[in-house]
């Protein structure tokens, strides 16, 4: 009870908490005085504590079953395992608000306690935006959904966790996309204290580049995991349906991929600007939408959504933040006007951005089908929904085209590229990814189904993609050992070691090839066959043959469940491999049974067998799926966790601090570094390199003459200041 | 042409083509979506196209015949109202039972009976206390 109590009173005092760090926040901006600016840091990490007295309180009640407060009894039963109660924390709507505002706080409290250039000025403004968010989710939980409420009367049993939701799964799937969305929140603040301060160059990307990562990292994952999740635990033999749920965990990773690469064009041109503050505006919007999607009801979903009272919060918060940012974004539009122009049709810069757009034509589509109930409603009267087909119709074609660019825009050099040079790197790559790719789809169809225009072209991208990817490494590693005469495995090693935001991210693009490969195998040659077998009869699915030799029941630990099974012996070519044993769990609580799907997994392929049922006579039915190259997807995933690890590794140096306003010699300095990489490994031709390398050769020389001229001017002007001032000073002095 | 002018050129019809592409996909891949009593309401004709209906089973009305892998049940609003019989060949899926919402996307036949193509159960999710799903299986 006590515990309870100092829970609830956390919770309350959490108000008083966030008012007075606005304080705080609000006299640092305005004084600059130091006292206030620690302040100010000491009120963030003082709202952290409160939340975490507050979530350790709620995790105590949860594990010790203390059936007084209801939202013990809805989500906890005293036999539940004990890594479902703590994972209940998450599992209602009150405790993952709380939560929510427990990784909020932690982010807040390490950013306030970070310092970084320009963090004097930048901190205070960038805390006092996390504490309103902060603020926001203390009145909800306070007034709207209360973790901490007490029932009049202890109930005599919890409700338990839903059977289905049992799985390990469920401490990992919501905790990562969870952490996703709320980073999101930390790029989002210091894009609008830029505004505010009205500081637009790229110091807030260099900044919340690791922040943006991590979250991406963490929402991708949370992604991938419930994916995985679903097609082990829920028995439909697929891994995505594009509900309204999945769609709303998809939008934001997806603007944040587009941010990703367009931050790169600031960071290194300074062009760009308003762009990225649009884009991490709009991630963090649809963090909040899909937020709201999940927990406001308007939409149906084969996900349970809550009873809709907390939507209307959302949808004021929602407004808050889009009529404030746009308002500043419109205002600070002129200083937001890029450092430079683009200088040529091809080149990396407008291959970015195609990149972006492609990403934003993605998000839009995605975003229309999930809201076209609502948007169809509203204008005809009429509610029509979209479905499957309707986005793979429109992302698949869209998604082949971002593999493609994936593959093409790392050979397109930064500045000015020609479509003869690109072609030059890229026909070997390409030619190879076709043999494979219609290799590969022959084989395919000789095992399952014939292919289809786009699954073919999706597989030759996605070998186009892994392709480059693979000639880049080896063309660089080359390109060392020439010039330093080492092994190639140092040489592998120092370039990983010394570029690693680049060389990571190709792995990253690596692995969405080897994910695309999966897609594309296990959606366009997937073959199903639901069978009736009685004992002894054989199922014969690919290369397959699955004998039914019996069924059996056991008992649950406790008694609680029975499970029923079935033995089915697989042989492949005569030889056996093994027996799956797909089950159906029955509960006595009355909860209706479940299914267990056997898998038996191959590189490439998945057998998937669940059963659907029994009938008279020993007999049951059978549920067999083949999925092509399904585990690609996983793989993929892995590879996508290490490629976004060596991309976020911290580099040694100091990184160069490129798009300082009014730094032109660095970044033509930079240039032409490009431009050497560049020509080293083949992007550029001998005469274009020459050009271009004296015409910025060129640009170095006058902007260095400009450089010194301004200068002299000022040490000029700064002696002469002196001689009057040390002037004026005797004579005061001499009056004196 | 500027470089501008020209990328420019090229945005637009990238977008374009987007555009296209969602237009083309939202006239072909879309149902309407209603519930029972206002699927009763439509006129006849507009009753028989593709159409996307949610509402609650009806546990006793379930007829489940394993060997044909035919599923058979019938679904009313919320609310109460008529019932439509609804055919869904396929398998029977988890937490099929008595008044859980149910979303059935297909057409209905002359003879009365809505042939579902496709069958969407609400999955137990996290943000949904136990509690009420429990009421509905009793």
């Amino acid at each position: 009870m006590l515990i309870g109590n100092i829970g609830a009173l956390a919770l309350r005092a959490l108000f008083a908490v966030t008012a007075l760090s606005i304080v705080a926040h609000v006299a640092a901006i305005w004084t600059t005085h130091s006292l206030w600016r620690r302040l100010s840091r000491v009120a963030m990490t003082v709202q952290f504590v409160f939340v975490a007295v507050a979530s350790a309180a709620l995790l105590y009640l949860l594990i010790t079953t203390n059936l007084n407060y209801s939202y013990v009894v809805d989500y906890t039963s005293r036999g539940l395992p004990l890594v479902y109660r703590v994972a209940a924390f998450w599992g209602g709507d009150a405790g993952s608000l709380l939560f929510w505002s427990l990784v909020l706080t932690l982010y807040g409290m390490v950013v306030a306690l970070s310092r970084h250039e320009d963090s004097e000025r930048m901190l205070p403004v960038v805390s006092l935006l996390v504490t309103v968010v902060t603020l926001f989710y203390t009145i909800v939980m306070n007034v709207g959904a209360n973790p901490f409420n007490r029932l009049a009367h202890a109930a005599a049993v919890g409700n338990g966790l839903n059977p289905l939701l049992q799985n390990p799964g469920m401490t990992v799937h919501p905790v990562n996309v969870y952490l996703g969305y709320i980073g999101f929140t930390i790029p989002f603040a210091y894009a609008v204290t830029g505004l505010l301060l009205n500081k637009t160059d790229a110091t807030w990307l260099r900044v919340t580049r690791r922040w943006t990562l991590v979250s991406w990292l963490f929402l991708g994952i949370g992604i991938i995991y419930g994916a995985h999740w679903s097609y082990e635990e829920l028995g439909w033999g697929g891994y995505w349906a594009w509900d309204p749920v999945e769609n709303a965990a998809l939008l934001p990773w997806l603007t944040a991929t587009a941010f990703l690469h367009s931050s790169i064009v600031q960071e290194r041109k300074g062009m760009l600007k308003a762009w990225n503050v649009v884009l991490i505006t709009l991630t963090y919007f649809l963090s909040l939408l899909g937020t709201y999607l999940v927990r406001s009801g308007v939409l149906w979903s084969i996900h349970a959504f809550a009873n809709g009272f907390l939507g209307i919060y959302y949808l004021v918060f929602m407004a808050v933040i889009l009529v404030f940012t746009v308002t500043l974004i419109i205002l600070r539009w002129p200083s937001l006007r890029a450092e430079r122009q683009f200088e040529a049709v091809v080149a990396k810069e407008s291959a970015f951005m195609l990149n972006n757009v492609l990403f934003l034509g993605a998000t839009f589509a995605i975003l229309w089908g999930t809201v076209f109930p609502l948007v169809s409603e509203a204008t005809t009267g009429h509610q029509l929904m979209v479905s499957a087909p309707f986005y793979n119709a429109v992302n698949l074609p869209l998604a082949v085209c971002i593999i493609l660019l994936m593959a093409i825009g790392p050979f397109v050099a930064w500045r000015r590229s020609s479509l003869a040079n690109v072609m030059k790197s890229i026909w070997m790559p390409f030619v190879l990814a076709v043999v494979l790719g219609l290799a590969t789809t022959l084989w395919l169809r000789a095992m399952y189904t014939a292919p289809t225009v786009l699954a073919t072209s999706g597989v030759i991208a996605a070998y186009f993609a892994i392709l480059t990817v693979v000639f880049e490494y080896v063309q660089s590693v080359r390109a060392r050992m020439v010039l330093t005469g080492e092994g190639w495995f140092v040489c592998l090693m120092r370039l990983l070691n010394r570029n690693r935001r680049r060389f990571g991210g190709y792995i990253v693009h690596l692995a969405l090839a080897i994910i695309a490969l999966g897609i594309v195998g296990s959606g366009s040659y997937h073959i199903q066959k639901q069978q009736v077998m009685s004992v002894g009869d054989t199922a014969t699915i690919g290369v397959y043959q699955a004998k039914f030799v019996g069924m059996g029941v056991s008992q649950g630990l406790h008694g609680e469940t029975r499970t029923m099974y079935a033995n089915l012996v697989i042989t492949k070519n005569g030889q056996t491999i093994g027996v799956l044993r797909p089950s159906a769990t029955f509960y006595e609580n009355g909860n209706s049974p479940t299914t267990n799907v056997a898998l038996f997994s191959r590189p490439l392929r998945d057998l998937y067998v669940v059963m659907l049922g029994t009938a008279s006579n020993n007999e049951a039915i059978f549920d067999l799926h083949i999925n092509p190259m399904v585990q690609f997807i996983w793989y993929g995933g892995y590879l996508f966790i290490l490629g976004t690890l060596v991309s976020l590794w911290p580099e040694r140096k100091p990184a160069l601090r490129r798009a300082e306003l009014g730094v032109v010699v660095d970044n033509l300095y930079e240039d032409l570094a490009d431009l050497e990489y560049d020509h080293r490994m083949g992007k550029v031709d001998g005469a274009d390199y020459e050009q271009q390398k004296l015409e910025l050769e060129q640009r170095i020389a006058l902007s260095e003459q400009d450089r010194q001229a301004r200068r002299e001017r000022m040490e000029r002007e700064l002696k002469e200041e002196v001689r009057r001032l040390g002037h004026g000073s005797t004579t005061g002095g001499a009056s004196s | 042409m500027s470089t501008r002018a020209k990328l420019m050129v090229a945005l637009v019809v990238v977008v374009g083509v987007i555009g296209m592409l969602v237009r083309t996909a939202v006239t072909h891949a879309s149902t309407y979506y209603v519930t029972v009593n206002e699927f009763f309401q439509e006129s006849p004709a507009t009753q028989h196209d593709p159409t996307t209906i949610s509402g609650e089973i009806i546990g006793s009305s379930i007829n489940w015949n394993p060997t044909s892998g035919l599923l058979k049940f019938n679904v009313q609003d919320k609310t109460g109202g008529k019932a439509l019989t609804v055919v869904y060949h396929g398998a029977k899926p988890d937490d099929f039972t008595d008044n859980w919402p149910v979303i059935v996307t297909g057409m209905l036949q002359s003879d009365g009976s809505f042939h579902a193509s496709k069958l969407l159960i609400k999955c137990p999710s996290k943000y949904q206390a136990q509690n009420q799903a429990a009421n509905a299986a009793s």
